[in-house]
């Protein structure tokens, strides 16, 4: 079986410092994958590479059997990869229902996208209360939240999220994640990039890790949950 | 001085004051979506009195028509000055390139615009000055005021023009789009958006602004190739003291600096700018981001 995402030897470069060099991945359907490592190591420019927000100078992308390397990332998106970066990047001077609305752009029929805030709603009660208000003025978890469910109504196969972790009580982490494997039970595959590497670990069925833009270890979660390695870097020992 | 006086002045002052509401209008639109301080602006301004003394006076449309076709017609020059030149400045930038070098890059290139415009008109239309003669040169009378009814009309179309843009910005999608642009131009690429055309739109929008500008105050003010140049000056200031990023902002600035300019020509005569740039620096200094300004905040 061919997997959702194939990407092979991404090299990606900032000005003239290289930040990724030769990276390989794929996401099979209806899995979470995690990337994890130190600050600067990658995981974020891996991701945006992915969604055509930042160019290649070299390697590959394939996304169902369809090239995405070189796409603009509008397209890319609606191919039906969804990315939601780093510092939920909710638009915060409109309302929580206007960010809704914006990620349905991409579809019409009313009926279900009705549907699909709903469920939305339901799940995120907190935002069905607040709709009117600015996005702004959400709390980071429920900003979270918003961006989940805005990444959601684009209607994707995939969904990339860059630390959602990010800034999170404890408590909310925990919801966060829980939120993670309900949306990726309703058949979405997941790129889930983390700081907080016990808890995507504790998500993800496979995992990469990588360190100063080389991936240095592949491998399903619970076999890097035992790696010494990994251990000592991630794990605090 | 007499009520009558006062009144007048008042008139005036909010005629002149909507007719910089609009162009200012036009910059922030321009400024908040696509990052460009466009000095050209106020040669779009110039370009829209040229069309109604084309299309008006010498082809002898409608004025209604006229005025609108005016700023169709700059929104067409603005779309296309944006795709044949800050586009391709837009695509030299690189992720190293830092914001305040970005807009210096586009404000160069809108001011090498800005004399191409101008120089290019004064050699189509030459030196002399065009009149307009203007289509209301009715006098209402209320009172003991006379008052213009050429300026109740300009109050009336700018007004017009704010309701229609707060319609657009609050009650479309579109709108929706272009706030969100202006607030994180990626986040909108990421839903799905080809922020290519939504921002040649938000420049032909601004663009289309200032030609309504320059040709609704057409048959007030006389029409040569220079009157952008004081008009942008002008509307920059009313940009700083309202603040960037605020409507509402825009139009009590361009209502103040009206008020400062109308009343300053019948009290100081020629130095009524001056009085105009001491009031700015005066309301500057003590809200540095503009009366409702996102910097104020």
């Amino acid at each position: 079986m061919t997997p959702l995402l194939e990407v092979r030897n991404l090299t990606v470069y900032y000005g003239k410092t290289k930040v990724l060099t030769d990276v390989s991945l794929h996401v099979d359907e209806k899995e979470i994958v995690t990337i994890i490592g130190a600050n600067g190591a990658g995981k974020t420019t891996t991701l945006r590479a992915i969604s055509g927000l930042k160019s290649l100078s070299s390697g590959e992308a394939y996304f169902r059997n369809n090239k995405i390397t070189g796409l603009p990332a509008y397209k890319i998106v609606r191919l039906g990869i969804s990315h939601v970066p780093e510092g939920r990047k909710i638009l915060a001077p409109l309302s929580v229902m206007e960010n809704l609305e914006l990620g349905a752009y991409l579809w019409k029929d009313k009926k279900e996208i009705a549907g699909q805030l709903d469920a939305i709603f339901e799940h995120f009660p907190i935002l069905k209360e607040r709709r009117n208000q600015t996005a702004g003025s959400l709390s980071g978890g429920e900003q979270q939240m918003l961006a989940i469910g805005r990444a959601l109504l684009n209607r994707p196969k995939l969904i990339m999220m860059d630390e959602p972790s990010m800034g999170l009580s404890p408590i909310m982490v925990g919801e966060v994640g829980r939120t993670i494997k309900e949306i990726n039970r309703g058949g979405i595959s997941i790129i889930l990039v983390e700081q907080n590497a016990r808890m995507a670990l504790n998500l993800a069925d496979r995992a990469y890790v990588l360190e100063t833009g080389k991936c240095v270890l592949e491998g399903t979660a619970s076999e890097l949950h035992e790696d010494e390695r990994v251990k000592n870097a991630y794990l605090g020992g | 001085m007499t009520p009558g006086l006062l009144a007048q002045l008042f008139l005036n002052a909010l005629s002149l004051g909507s007719v910089y509401v609009l162009m200012v209008l036009g910059l922030d639109i321009i400024i908040r979506g696509t990052k460009i301080l466009n000095f050209a602006h106020g040669q779009f301004y110039m370009l829209g009195a040229y069309m109604l003394f084309l299309l008006f006076q010498i082809m002898h449309l409608d004025f209604a028509l006229s005025l609108v076709l005016a700023g169709l017609i700059l929104g067409l020059v603005g779309a296309i000055c944006y795709m044949s030149i800050f586009h391709v400045v837009r695509q030299r930038f690189t992720v190293t390139t830092t914001f305040s070098y970005r807009l210096l890059l586009s404000a160069m290139a809108s001011v090498g615009l800005m004399m191409i415009l101008q120089q290019g008109t004064l050699l189509l239309f030459g030196t002399e000055e065009r009149g307009v003669k203007t289509p209301f040169p009715q006098m209402i009378d209320i009172l003991d005021v006379r008052i213009s009814l050429m300026r109740v009309i300009v109050i009336l179309a700018a007004i017009v023009i704010c309701l229609l843009l707060y319609f657009l910005m609050y009650k479309t999608t579109l709108g929706k789009i272009l706030r969100a642009i202006s607030y994180d131009p990626e986040a909108v690429t990421l839903a799905g958006i080809n922020t290519r055309w939504i921002l040649v739109f938000c420049f032909a929008l601004g663009s289309a602004l200032a030609g309504f500008a320059g040709g609704i105050i057409a048959p007030l003010f006389s029409v040569t190739p220079d009157m952008g140049t004081d008009v942008i000056f002008l509307s920059l200031l009313v940009l700083l003291v309202g603040g960037i990023g605020s409507y509402k902002g825009t139009i009590l600035g361009g209502l103040l600096v009206g008020l400062a300019l109308s009343f300053g020509f019948q009290f100081l005569g020629g130095i009524a700018e001056l009085f105009v740039f001491l009031l700015v620096i005066a309301i500057l200094s003590f809200r540095p981001g503009g009366l409702l300004g996102e910097a104020a905040d």
